[in-house]
C-alpha cells in the first residue's frame, strides 16, 4: 500500500516537472507573441526557436532513453522519430530563413511562416510524445 | 524512485538548468538577445534523434 502511494507520488510528480517544462514553452511563446509591436523579426524568432529548441531537446533526449530501457516499442520509437526528422528539418529550415532575411534575403512573411512550420510540427511532436514520458513509456 | 524516473527528472533538470532557467531569465529581465547574431542563431540549431544517438 505504501509502495503504491509512492509510484502514485513519483508519477504525480512526473506529469507536474513535464507540464511545468511545456508551460514555459507555452509562457516563452506568448511572451513573444505579447512583445511582438516593439520586437525585431530576429528578436520574436530567436525567443520562439530558443523555446522551440529546448522542448525539442527536452521530448527526443527522454524518448532516446525510454527506448534504450526498452519502455517504448521500436514502431513508437519510429513512429515519433520521424515527427522528430520532420520537425528539425522544419526547424534548421527556419533558422536559415531567418539568417537570410537578417542578410536582406526574403521578407518577414518568409520568416513567419516558417516558425509557424516550426511551431505546428513541434505541436505534432508534443501530442504524440507527451503522453509515453508522462507515463514513463508503455 | 525507479529509475525511468530518474531519468526523465534528470533530463528535465539538465535541460532546464543549462537552458530553459537562464533563457527564461533573459527574455524576463530584457537584459539579453538584444540582438541576436548569426552565430546565435546557429547555435539553435537541433539534431536529429539518429544525429543524437550517433554524436554526430
Amino acid at each position: 500500500m505504501k509502495e503504491n502511494s509512492l509510484k502514485e507520488s513519483m508519477t504525480l510528480l512526473k506529469s507536474i516537472m513535464i507540464y511545468l517544462f511545456l508551460s514555459m514553452f507555452i509562457v516563452g511563446v506568448i511572451n513573444s507573441c505579447a512583445t511582438f509591436k516593439n520586437a525585431t523579426p530576429m528578436q520574436q524568432s530567436y525567443k520562439i526557436l530558443k523555446s522551440s529548441q529546448v522542448t525539442y531537446d527536452l521530448i527526443t533526449n527522454s524518448v532516446i532513453d525510454l527506448h534504450k530501457q526498452k519502455l517504448i516499442s521500436d514502431v513508437t520509437y519510429k513512429q515519433i522519430e520521424d515527427i522528430a526528422n520532420k520537425y528539425s528539418v522544419a526547424h534548421n529550415t527556419a533558422i536559415d530563413v531567418v539568417k537570410a532575411f537578417n542578410l536582406g534575403i526574403g521578407t518577414k512573411e518568409d520568416v513567419s511562416s516558417k516558425i509557424t512550420a516550426v511551431s505546428a510540427v513541434l505541436t505534432e511532436l508534443m501530442k504524440i510524445a507527451t503522453p509515453y514520458l508522462i507515463e514513463g513509456g508503455k | 524512485m525507479d529509475s525511468t524516473t530518474a531519468l526523465i527528472i534528470v533530463n528535465i533538470m539538465n535541460l532546464m538548468v543549462e537552458k530553459g532557467i537562464p533563457a527564461f531569465i533573459e527574455w524576463n529581465d530584457g537584459t539579453a538577445l538584444d540582438d541576436p547574431t548569426i552565430e546565435d542563431f546557429e547555435k539553435l540549431k537541433v539534431k536529429t534523434m539518429a544525429g543524437k544517438i550517433g554524436g554526430d
